[in-house]
């Protein structure tokens, strides 16, 4: 069958025998590619339970599957040379008999009656459903309710005022020692967030290893890596002018010159 | 009454045929030479209450005689049929006991699964554990199951599962499911022994449960015995009864029950004979139907069995297909063809799983004052008495806040034992406003003696409240039956009043006798539980108490029904309306199973998630063949577009695809009728009136009405948003204290001037560190009871401490006397208004002048907002100046500054050089002339800093309806 080149495109990416990355500006047809791709599958006689298709957006995945059973039951009603004719231009091109047609038409009610639904869905809520059927691999409550992030807000607040009054309540000082900020509740969120990162224990040579550092650099032997002994003069002369200047900006100035950890001369 | 025949007798009533109507009248028929005890021997087996109260109904409406024993197949689980069946064992009783053991288990293994799920894993075993005694599948069955590909996740399971395995000896006390079972094995061996002669019928259910198909399959052997089936399909060909073989693929068919059962008792389709001979209302859309819910395999025939339906228009006759563009537009509309129903004399019935429409529709018949008559009732959790235990147990284990006393207080049943809540309302609310004004944010019993003081109405009311409110916080892990104890007592007292015994109004009333038969159950089997936190016995009892419904059953509307999926076998209604047919909602999407697959679900016996689906398309199919029915579903919800449902999907594209039959033009008539009736809701819901948007308030009071009184600080509001002084000053409205406070700016600002004020009034030498720091930390204990809150801002506070004693040497050499929170007042000259302030610190030098000092916390005034808007400090040093300050005369001010209380204690002088004393003077006295003008208008939002920023009275000029750059419209008041 000839066909144009954007056509012939879209068919050779609903080939369901080739794995496919595909990229195309919006409106262009993605979702069409993906449903023929979809039915090309299930023209191939694989089991509607075997297929997933994950989604970003709830929007995508209903208009996804009202589309897919559209096409489908437009199958299910058409005369064989219709329908032919439909799934050649969808890219079957083997010989197709009555017995390919008849299941071609049976497609509409298998996928509707999929055992468990055809699993065209969110990844947020596939992986809800991989999470109620493995509870216990999960760690977590076979009637789980995902938590709102305001619930979330007020338990990590919660969980902050009993470190604040227990045995931990030392730490808590040294850190809110160094916190300037106003609101707390960003950094647990933040803390919660990356969880697992604090979990590993790293010492000074564990984090000068991962940054590629040499453990033994002190603030002086960085300053005598980046400044050469010219610039070093420079400064300490800029310094000295500074500081017998005459204007409030050039004593303040003369006062950031004075580093303290510039190496004596 | 029946002639002998070796076959079992089965009988059927097809869809669209008033079940129980046609029950009874086949039974009369039957009967008809009878003598009347024979009569009253017949036994009726039935599936639910309903149906036994409408085939009561129907024999009401009939000849007076002796009726027949209608009985529900489940009663049999409490039937005492013989010593060796012991009485079954209260599921809330079991359901702790396996608590408990999860519990033991869960403390030997702790990586098995979270504490927390303790509940939640005991609830999910013990239906597994009911749904393998109904179906009679034993614990060895399920442990010798093929796993080999999921051993993982399979042996956490099996140490779960061996758990349960020591329910299933039934010679001890067996659960409700294994006894109906073990009830219903006896009877059938005592059957097979010595039958009974008189008629034994089962009647209005599919066998679905192993237990029922159990009894069906005893009752069809029997000589007398007959079996009829509700919503047969008669329009199903031989050869598709003969293909649905397959469990696994063919469960969601809706025939597939009595396939099932047709391999169990015996029987060929050709063998159901009819049992009444009433037709069914719409024969021709059950061809229709029935064809549109062909199984998969053998939907590829649509195309040549299409043709043999006729002319469709005529099939979907009395069909109405409704596709709102929301959930809200499909309650609308529904209510609205209810409305009419009523007005018609018809019964209608809105069938719908979807609790969610069912309540919006209730919600919008209450606009013609219709209570719709609601099979399903209002959960126990949501009435009176339910909230009101909920919220007591709250109360355990955690601080008391002025929130939850003040919901308890004013709950309706609190205080209700006699009639006098007057007095107790009147407290309650003088309590609130001395919780919203003063706090403190977590009351305890003292604040509420101090609170009642001397007074003698207030006493003895707040030491009732004071007593109760006492150690709730300490409570700690105690046992379910303690929890309980001190719960329900507490509950009472809440609602007896004081000095008063009993329990008030809280048992009283439907709602409270449902609520006072599940506390009395759990008090009966509270043994059972284990030690627990307060928390998990809140979240225990919010559980156990969902489970109550309370239904009034005289109290709805007799012409508007609603139902649950289940009723629609029960007909009987005029106009049914299928609500919510979307794909999720109608059928539910199965919920997935945590234990067992498909496919070892299928392997051991046990139930398919597809049987829920097929038993829901057998209820469909049976409420689709009424005489009117509507189907209706929302296009889209919240968030995305939704899916029809299956059937709905499958019948439109049936009809679409059969335009030699008027098909699409029978699909079209069906959604135009629907469309009709959206249009005319949505005209109910346009507004009627326009309400013209509010303009700009500037509201001109007359001058004997305008405020003479100003704090220096609100000279920035006159300026910046004058509607702000008109409302507080005028109109002599304040915004009302929240009843929760939040540790904010505002009071971290007050503490932090507290503190600086006892640290300089008690003259400690300005570079005592310690002291400042100890002072800062009581005030802090104080008056800031959020710890993390207190932790924080003390740290905040020990940074900027240091800083602002190093500054502070240098304050102190530069006065000898410091003066704090000195009050001032001046009367400006020629507006007569006075002026009223309260400096933070007055430092007096040696040399006769004075300096001028506030602490800032937030941000501080820049120098062009001190000229233009925020003149706090300039009118605070011409108030010196002029003499306002008594204890100080009139000085000369050098120096006037605002301090920031940081870290970099970066200090702001006032501008005293570019806006001295005399210009100051006169700006004021320009200002307030000009708002002692009877024609000034106090405009909202005049001059703020951002047009972001919030005013508290932005709501009472209704800013929204006009913005920032709408014109003022002057209003002279008089």
């Amino acid at each position: 069958m000839i066909r144009d080149d954007a056509t012939q495109r879209q068919v050779d990416a609903a080939n369901p025998q080739i794995s496919t990355w595909l990229a195309a500006n919006a409106g262009s047809g993605k979702t069409r590619v993906l449903t023929d791709r979809v039915a090309r599958l299930l023209l191939e006689d694989v089991s509607p339970q075997n297929i997933l298709c994950l989604t970003y957006t709830k929007a995508a995945a209903a208009e996804m599957q009202n589309r897919l059973f559209k096409r489908l039951g437009d199958w299910a009603m058409m005369q064989d040379d219709a329908l032919r004719a439909n799934l050649r231009q969808l890219g079957v091109d083997r010989a197709i008999d009555a017995d390919q047609l008849r299941a071609a038409r049976t497609l509409f009610a298998r996928a509707i009656e999929t055992p468990g639904g055809l699993k065209i869905q969110t990844i947020h809520s596939f992986c809800a459903s991989v999470l109620r059927r493995f509870p216990l691999e999960a760690g977590v409550s076979p009637q789980f309710r995902e938590m709102e992030d305001r619930a979330a807000q007020l338990l990590r607040a919660d969980v902050m005022d009993q470190l604040v009054q227990g045995a931990a309540s030392g730490v808590v000082h040294r850190m809110l020692r160094h916190f300037s900020g106003d609101d707390l509740a960003k950094l647990t969120a933040e803390v919660a967030r990356h969880k697992d990162a604090f979990l590993q224990d790293m010492d000074r040579a564990d984090i000068c290893r991962t940054l590629d550092l040499d453990p033994a650099m002190t603030v002086q032997t960085l300053v005598l890596r980046v400044l050469d002994a010219d610039a070093i003069a420079a400064i300490r002369q800029l310094q000295q002018i500074c500081a017998t200047g005459s204007n409030h900006a050039t004593y303040k100035t003369a006062d950031k010159l004075r580093i303290c950890w510039l190496p004596i001369a | 009454m029946f002639d002998p025949t070796i076959t079992p007798r089965i009988f059927g009533e097809p869809c669209g045929v008033d079940y129980a109507k046609g029950l009874v009248t086949g039974l009369m028929a039957r009967a008809q030479h009878m003598p009347p005890e024979d009569f009253a021997r017949v036994e009726i087996y039935v599936n639910t209450a309903r149906m036994q109260r409408r085939i009561r109904a129907m024999f009401d409406d009939g000849p007076a005689l002796l009726l027949p024993r209608i009985r529900l197949v489940t009663d049999l689980a409490r039937d005492p049929i013989s010593k060796d069946v012991p009485p079954a064992v209260a599921p809330l009783h079991r359901r702790l006991e396996l608590s408990q053991l999860v519990a033991q288990l869960l403390e030997s293994e702790p990586d098995l699964a979270p504490r927390a799920a303790l509940y939640d894993l005991s609830d999910s075993l013990a239906s597994l554990m009911d749904e393998m005694q109904g179906e009679g599948v034993s614990p060895d069955a399920i442990a010798k199951l093929d796993v080999s590909d999921q051993s993982g996740h399979w042996a956490r399971a099996q140490k779960f599962l061996t758990i349960i395995a020591q329910f299933f000896d039934t010679t001890t006390q067996p659960d409700t499911e294994a006894r109906q079972r073990l009830v219903i094995e006896t009877l059938a061996a005592r059957w097979a022994d010595a039958p009974p002669d008189h008629p034994v019928i089962v009647a209005g259910s599919t066998g679905s449960r192993g237990a029922t198909a159990l009894f069906m399959q005893a009752v069809a052997r029997l000589p007398q015995g007959a079996i009829v089936l509700p919503g047969y399909d008669t329009d199903l060909p031989d050869t598709v009864w003969s293909a649905m073989d397959d469990g696994l693929t063919h469960e969601d068919h809706p025939q597939y029950r009595f396939k099932r059962l047709m391999d169990l008792i015996g029987f060929a389709p050709a063998d159901v004979a009819r049992w009444s001979d009433l037709a069914p209302q719409r024969p021709a859309r059950n061809r229709l139907v029935s064809l549109s819910l062909r199984p998969a395999p053998v939907t590829s025939q649509w195309l040549q069995e299409g043709p043999d339906l006729g002319c469709l228009i005529a099939a979907t006759e009395g069909l109405t297909l409704l596709e709102a563009a929301s959930p809200r537009a499909e309650a609308e509309a529904i209510a609205l063809r209810l409305r009419q129903a009523v007005d018609e004399g018809i019964t209608a019935a809105l069938i719908s799983p979807d609790r969610m429409l069912t309540r919006q529709v209730t919600a919008a018949l209450d606009r013609w004052d219709i209570k719709p008559d609601d099979s399903a009732g209002v959960p126990l959790q949501l009435s009176p008495p339910g909230r009101l235990l909920r919220h007591v147990a709250d109360l355990f284990g955690t601080q008391l806040t002025g929130e939850a006393l003040l919901i308890l207080l004013k709950h309706p049943l609190c205080h209700s034992s006699n009639n006098d809540r007057g007095d107790h309302l009147r407290l309650t609310h003088d309590l609130e406003l001395q919780l919203r004004r003063y706090g403190p944010p977590f009351p305890t019993a003292d604040t509420l003696l101090k609170w009642a003081g001397a007074r003698a109405d207030r006493q003895p009311w707040a030491q009732w409240v004071a007593e109760l409110v006492t150690g709730l916080d300490t409570v700690g892990d105690k046992h379910l039956t303690d929890h309980l104890d001190a719960h329900l007592t507490l509950a009472e007292s809440f609602c007896a009043g004081p000095a008063l015994s009993g329990a008030g109004g809280l048992w009283a009333e439907a709602a409270g006798r449902e609520a006072q038969r599940i506390c009395t159950d759990m008090r009966t089997y509270a043994d059972a539980g284990g030690i627990m936190s307060p928390r998990d016995y809140a979240a225990l009892f919010g559980k156990i108490l969902s489970a109550g419904v309370v239904r009034d059953r005289d109290a709805g509307h007799p012409q508007i029904l609603i139902w649950g999926t289940l009723e629609a076998r029960v007909q009987g209604a005029d106009l049914t309306i299928l609500g919510g047919m979307n794909d999720g909602v109608w059928p539910e999407a199965p919920a997935p199973d945590p234990w067992l697959n498909r496919m070892m679900r299928a392997q051991a016996g046990l139930l398919l998630p597809e049987r829920r689906v097929g038993l829901s398309a057998h209820d469909y199919q049976q409420a689709v063949a009424g005489r009117e029915v509507w189907i209706t579903r929302a296009k889209r919800s919240s968030d995305a577009e939704t899916i029809p449902s299956r059937w709905v999907n499958r019948l439109t594209n049936l009809l679409g695809g059969l335009p030699d039959q008027n098909g699409p033009e029978a699909l079209r008539q069906m959604q135009a009728r629907g469309a009709a009736w959206l249009a005319m809701a949505a005209k109910l819901s346009a507004p009627v009136a326009d309400v013209a948007k509010v303009k700009r308030p500037a509201p001109c009071p007359p001058v004997a009405a305008r405020p003479d009184q100003f704090s220096v600080t609100q000279i920035k509001t006159l300026i910046r948003d004058p509607y702000a002084i008109y409302a507080r000053k005028v109109l002599r409205l304040d915004p009302l204290d929240p009843l929760t406070p939040s540790a904010d700016a505002p009071l971290r600002g007050v503490i932090i001037h507290k503190i600086l004020e006892e640290f300089i009034r008690h003259q400690h030498a300005p570079d005592d560190l310690d002291t400042l720091l100890a002072i800062a930390a009581r005030h802090f204990a104080e008056k800031c009871p959020w710890p993390t809150h207190r932790a924080q801002w003390m740290a905040r506070f020990a940074l900027a401490a240091d800083a602002f004693c190093k500054a502070e040497v240098g304050r102190h050499a530069l006065s000898d006397t410091r003066l704090v929170e000195q009050e001032g007042k001046l009367v400006i000259p020629g507006v007569e208004v006075t002026l009223t302030c309260k400096a933070d610190r007055l430092d007096l030098t040696p040399d006769g002048t004075a300096i001028l000092y506030d602490y800032k916390t937030g941000t501080m005034p820049t120098k062009p907002q001190q000229e233009k808007f925020d003149k706090q400090l300039l009118l605070e040093v011409a108030m010196v100046e002029h003499g306002g300050f008594e204890d100080v005369g009139p000085v000369q001010v050098t120096e006037a500054q605002f301090i920031g209380i940081k870290p970099d204690a970066k200090t702001v002088p006032a501008p005293m050089k570019d806006s001295p004393t005399d210009t100051t003077m006169a700006g004021m006295i320009a200002l307030l002339q000009h708002w002692k003008q009877a024609d000034s208008g106090y405009t909202a939002r005049y001059a703020l800093f951002s047009k972001n920023d919030l005013g508290s009275y932005d709501h009472l000029s209704r800013f929204g309806e006009w913005d920032s750059s709408d014109p003022a419209q002057p209003q002279v008041l008089t």
